[in-house]
């Protein structure tokens, strides 16, 4: 399932437009990855801003099971670790 | 490109929708079906969609904008009305609206739709919120107005749909499963203060008929027949209109027919709020801005601790981030609704990682501490400091012990007859039971016919290998043993260990128990080596089922797992009649009196002793009748530390009373009792298993709350399973089932012949639970003999009278039966049972007059009753005691009164006397007393009495169960018994003591199959339904007075 989102990344805050919904969802931004250049490459959000099994178009990917974990697509792995490993 | 309708309103809005008028629905593209079950799969292919035509949208928003203009002129400045459609397409209902007089929401299954809609309507400025999600994710509140055109007969089934008059028993559980239509009104209602609703016009019909269950419905106006013949579809609808409140007492509901230009346009007196007092929600379930998930502070503390509670693993945190980032790794998504038909998930399971922090899980791994090890890993590179509690890890090693023991199989022994293969063999001769297919599943496969001789050879891993038609072919033993009787080879029937049990498994602990047993005393009481022995046993582990045969001391057994356990408190249930019967047992004991207590009343709990015994009646029931909730279980509740339940086997029904009080209970260890530890199907085991081994543990695997415990939910919980499901599909037979029944297995309706699949998963499900003891295994026989009853049916035949009776109530039943399989609300196991009680009093007592029935018999003395008397004339007069069983006191009573004519002594005892009364009359009179007839309920007589004076059973009625049977019988076999038994059971040619009988067989055959090692005899036999059987009976009838079937009863009425 494809959902038009627009990302708008404010100072401790995201707000996140979804197609056909005037009234955007904020979510407070609990922390960041950053790459070596410095670009955002994660974000942990502090409620649930996706469907199971949703995906998003444009720059950002969400997953995450009991809060949101959005993360940019196409570019480098952030600082402080790559994904977590699967459990065995 | 089409234009719009005159806009209905005062305050023409611009056509805000004027990018949308292309599109047409997916309805008006699909071909038309030319069945109905091409009208289904078309049905799922344009998902419904039908888009409301501009002239009919333009009419209902002529009639709600009254209601409109109201609300608003009412509230001034800033109102809005919000409006809904659930079912929205590109919002045919909603065109008219203004972004400053209305707000919009809706929700559609077709993104493209929704998706355009969203970006015209916030382009236009309007306060809006569009998803693509069905009704069935939705539970919207605070509308105005609800403009609804929903799909029509879709079959929604989902765990979030909201219970109410549209919602029924779906896969998911009660209230799971609507129609379409059905359910958008009663959302909408439940919405919107006022609803307009084009509906099919049978629905309409079907709320018309029944006005009183709607008192919202003001109107419904019949819309004529092109409306939505542009579209492709010849239906017939009719629009609804709701008001927010119902209508005043008497008023009626305006019916009217629309004419083709839809001029008539009234104004119906509605009304609706604003904004100013609604707040309007779509509430979509499953996502989203619910308000923060993790509210814990980011305070940069990177400790995480893992411990747990119960079977639990829980984590602590200290900041909110470390939080999200460890709990998204652990339980890594949520779970989507299953892409596998008919398949579902257990309640609780919500993340695909959610079986790592259950232990349970964890231990079903071949190493449960490195499956710790790897969640730890996880968790650290979340970037957690973790902190493992050591008690935890205390714990798990505690548990792997633990659940070395409950994975051994208990030791059993059993019967191996002399024409079944068993365990290590060489070479043996086969003869063919049936003529069968040798490979069934190969097209050409050799044939072998009934009574052909076939040699086999071990393999040496417990299969055989044979040849035929220059092939070879493999069998496994209990297929062998299926299709072949072993002819040579094999020693004669002969008693054989198939698991050699703990004690040899476990020698220092078992010696460290033995040497306990021995210090209090119980090998005193316990004296038989085989009682002693399983003491010792079954006390290895915190619970199991002690599946010891009638008459093997089961009452010693109890005091003995207490005494053994060194709880401070154990308790004994039992059921009220056997009180008196358990007390006396615990006083011959050498137990002193200050040591145990029959809890008689609230003071009794006050100061418990080390044994307690309780009926289970007092157990549920209240304390005092004020405060109903506070109950004698509720009382004892975290307290005791060794239950045992006698008769355990009532657990297999969860719902009931008794099984509830005992859960409350909590006791540390329980122990179940119960010769006949299946209950009525095999099935019903694993709802006691689940009781005395634990719901979907390790060691017991199949969750009767939970889910089926399989290793894989380790890795992730998308393919997972109720445990409840496992058991059907692996065990259970049945040709059909309703989704009530496949919830619980225990209400609903269901078609099920009772045969049991899987045998060698079964028995191996119950190795390490129950612990079975037969009288006539040799560790039993050597101390005692209870000899085995022959058994005798004598079958009669009918009074001309009777017959007549009992044919006209079996074919009023036959017709309901048939009638109600075209309908599944009708089939349900209260009712069914109900109407089959009919036919069992027609034909066993048709003097018992009911006033639900039409049927009335006003004959005599049936040949069945006539015969049931002058036998038991005849026993008593070779000098015989004799027990003569029935389901109904009524017919007790009939053949009370003609023995007291023949003044044959007797006794009755039956549900209708008080038990004080019951058994001073069965002691003092049949027992050691002159009377040589007891007549008894099956209901009173069946558990737990020692009645071993009889030495003739006589079974009136059959049951339904082979339990009650056998435990009814099993009253005289007792230790004491000295004489041969024999039990008669009494047939009405073709009646449904037939019916009873072959059930009763069937469940035995595959219950001693799965309990006790027996082969199944009965798997190629056919399973005849009540309905064919009946059928059969008649055409027989039929057959015999040369007529056609319909004119059987008729002729024998004349």
């Amino acid at each position: 399932m494809m959902s038009d989102i627009e990302i708008v990344i404010g100072d401790g805050s995201v707000t996140i437009r979804r197609s056909g919904r005037s009234a955007p969802i904020v979510a407070q931004v609990l922390g960041l990855d950053r790459n070596p250049d410095g670009e955002l490459t994660r974000l942990w959000l502090d409620r649930l801003v996706h469907r199971p099994g949703e995906e998003w178009t444009g720059d950002w990917s969400v997953r995450g099971a009991v809060s949101s974990i959005i993360e940019r697509v196409g570019i480098g792995a952030g600082e402080a670790f790559a994904h977590p490993p699967e459990s065995p | 490109m089409t234009t719009a309708a005159p806009i209905p309103t005062s305050h023409p809005a611009p056509d805000w929708r004027q990018a949308l008028r292309g599109r047409t629905s997916l309805g008006s593209q699909a071909k038309r079906p030319g069945s109905l079950a091409g009208l289904h799969a078309a049905r799922l292919a344009h998902l419904g969609q039908f888009f409301t035509p501009d002239v009919l949208a333009a009419w209902i928003w002529r009639m709600v904008a009254p209601a409109v203009e109201r609300a608003l002129s009412g509230d001034g400045e800033g109102a809005r009305v919000p409006l809904i459609d659930t079912s929205c397409g590109t919002g045919a209902l909603l065109q008219f609206a203004d972004p400053g007089r209305h707000t919009l929401a809706g929700t559609d299954v077709h993104g493209p739709s929704v998706t355009a809609l969203g970006e015209a309507a916030r382009a236009a400025g309007f306060q809006c919120h569009f998803s693509t999600v069905g009704m069935e994710q939705i539970d919207p509140t605070g509308f105005g107005v609800a403009l609804i055109n929903p799909p029509f007969s879709l079959h929604l089934e989902a765990p979030t749909l909201v219970a109410g008059p549209a919602t029924h028993y779906g896969r998911f559980g009660p209230d799971t499963s609507a129609l379409s239509h059905a359910y958008a009104v009663q959302q909408a209602l439940t919405a919107a203060d006022l609803v307009a609703a084009i509906l099919p016009r049978s629905y309409t019909d079907t709320l018309l008929a029944d006005p009183g269950a709607w008192p919202r419905l003001v109107a419904a106006f019949h819309a004529p027949a092109w409306c939505f013949r542009e579209q492709g579809a010849e239906v017939r609808v009719s629009v609804l209109f709701f008001a927010k409140d119902p209508r005043a007492p008497g008023a009626a509901v305006r019916v009217e027919t629309l004419d083709d230009a839809l001029t008539l346009a009234p104004d119906l007196g509605l009304s609706c709020r604003t904004t100013h007092h609604l707040n309007s929600r779509l509430r979509e379930t499953g996502i989203v801005d619910e308000g923060p998930t993790i509210t814990r502070p980011v305070t940069g503390n990177p400790k995480v601790r893992l411990g747990h509670s119960g079977r639990k693993l829980t984590l602590g945190f200290a900041c909110g981030l470390m939080e999200a980032k460890v709990r998204n790794a652990v339980l890594r998504e949520r779970l989507t609704a299953p892409v596998i038909d008919g398949h579902r998930y257990p309640k609780g399971v919500k993340y695909t990682g959610q079986g790592a922090l259950d232990i349970e899980v964890h231990l079903t791994q071949e190493d449960p501490l490195a499956s710790i090890e790897a969640l730890c890993d996880v968790i650290r590179a979340a970037g957690a400091d973790l902190e493992v509690d050591p008690g935890l890890l205390r714990y798990l090693h505690k548990r792997t012990r633990r659940l070395r023991i409950e994975r051994t199989p208990f030791r059993h022994t059993v019967l191996v007859k002399a024409d079944m293969a068993h365990g290590p063999a060489g070479a043996l001769v086969g003869k063919a039971r049936t003529t069968h297919l040798v490979d069934p599943d190969t097209w050409g496969s050799p044939v072998i016919k009934a009574g052909a001789e076939v040699a086999f050879s071990a393999d040496g891993s417990g299969s055989y290998r044979y040849r035929v038609g220059g092939r070879d072919f493999g069998l496994a033993e209990e297929e062998l043993n299926r299709r072949f009787a072993v002819a040579t080879g094999q020693s004669e029937d002969h008693w054989e260990t198939v698991h050699p049990g703990r004690l040899m498994a476990f020698p220092e602990r078992a010696a460290e128990l033995r040497r306990r047993g021995h210090a209090l005393g119980l090998d005193g009481f316990l004296s038989w080596d085989y009682q002693f022995e399983d003491l010792l046993e079954l006390s290895m582990t915190r619970g199991a089922i002690a599946a010891w045969a009638v008459g093997l001391g089961k009452a010693r057994l109890a005091a003995g797992l207490i005494l053994l356990s060194g709880c401070t408190a154990g308790l004994i249930c039992t059921e009220a009649y056997l009180i008196d019967e358990l007390r006396s047992e615990l006083a011959r004991l050498p137990i002193p009196a200050t040591d145990w207590q029959v809890i008689q009343s609230p003071r009794d709990l006050d100061r418990l002793r080390r044994i307690n015994v309780i009926s289970y009646h007092r157990l549920r029931a209240p304390i005092h009748g004020a405060h109903q909730r506070r109950t004698y279980a509720s009382r004892l509740r975290h307290r005791i530390g060794c239950l045992v339940a006698d008769e355990g086997d009532l657990l297999r029904n969860k719902a009931t009373a008794q099984s509830a009080a005992l859960r409350m209970l909590a006791a540390k260890r329980r122990f179940a009792l119960s010769g006949t530890p299946l209950g009525n199907y095999p099935r019903d085991a694993f709802s006691v298993l689940a009781f005395t081994g634990g719901d979907a543990t390790a060691a017991q695997v199949y969750g009767m709350h939970r889910w089926y415990l399989d290793p894989a939910l380790r890795q992730s919980t998308r393919d997972c399973v109720p445990g409840i499901d496992r058991v059907r599909e692996q065990f259970v037979t049945l040709e059909w089932v309703t989704n009530q029944f496949r919830q619980d297995m225990t209400t609903g309706a269901k078609r099920e012949v009772p045969k049991l699949r899987n045998l060698s998963a079964y028995r191996a499900a119950l190795a390490h639970h129950v612990k079975r003891r037969v009288a006539q295994e040799p560790d039993v026989a050597r101390h005692f003999q209870i000899p085995v009853p022959e058994h005798r049916v004598t079958t009669l035949d009918w009074d001309p009278a009777h017959l007549a009776h009992y044919l006209r109530v079996a074919d009023d039943f036959r017709q309901w039966y048939l009638k109600g399989q075209a309908n599944s609300r009708e089939r349900n196991l209260i009712a069914l049972l109900a109407r089959i009680q009919a036919v069992q009093i027609a034909a066993a007592i048709p003097q018992r007059r009911s006033d639900k029935s039409p049927f009335v018999y006003d004959g005599g003395l049936t040949s069945k009753q006539r015969y049931v008397v002058d036998r038991l004339g005849a026993l008593v007069e070779d000098g015989h005691k004799v027990i003569a069983y029935a389901e109904w006191p009524e017919l007790l009573d009939v053949i009370g009164r003609e023995l007291d004519r023949r003044r044959v002594e007797h006794v009755t005892i039956h549900g209708g006397k008080p038990i004080a009364e019951r058994v001073r009359e069965l002691n003092t009179r049949f027992r050691a007393g002159p009377a040589p007839v007891l007549l008894a309920s099956l209901g009173v007589a069946q558990k737990g009495l020692n009645i071993p004076e009889a030495d003739r059973v006589l079974f009136l009625t059959r049951s339904w169960t082979a339990k009650t049977e056998d435990q009814a019988e099993g009253r005289v076999l007792r230790p004491q018994q000295t004489r041969a038994v024999t039990t008669e059971f009494v047939h009405l040619r073709g009646s449904i003591d037939d019916y009873q009988g072959q059930m009763v067989t069937h469940k035995r055959d595959a219950i001693n199959a799965g309990l006790d090692w027996g082969t199944p005899t009965l798997d190629e036999v056919e399973f005849l339904h009540l309905d064919t059987l009946l059928g059969r009976f008649v055409e027989d009838l039929a057959g015999l007075m040369g007529c056609r079937t319909h004119e059987v009863r008729d002729r024998l009425a004349a």
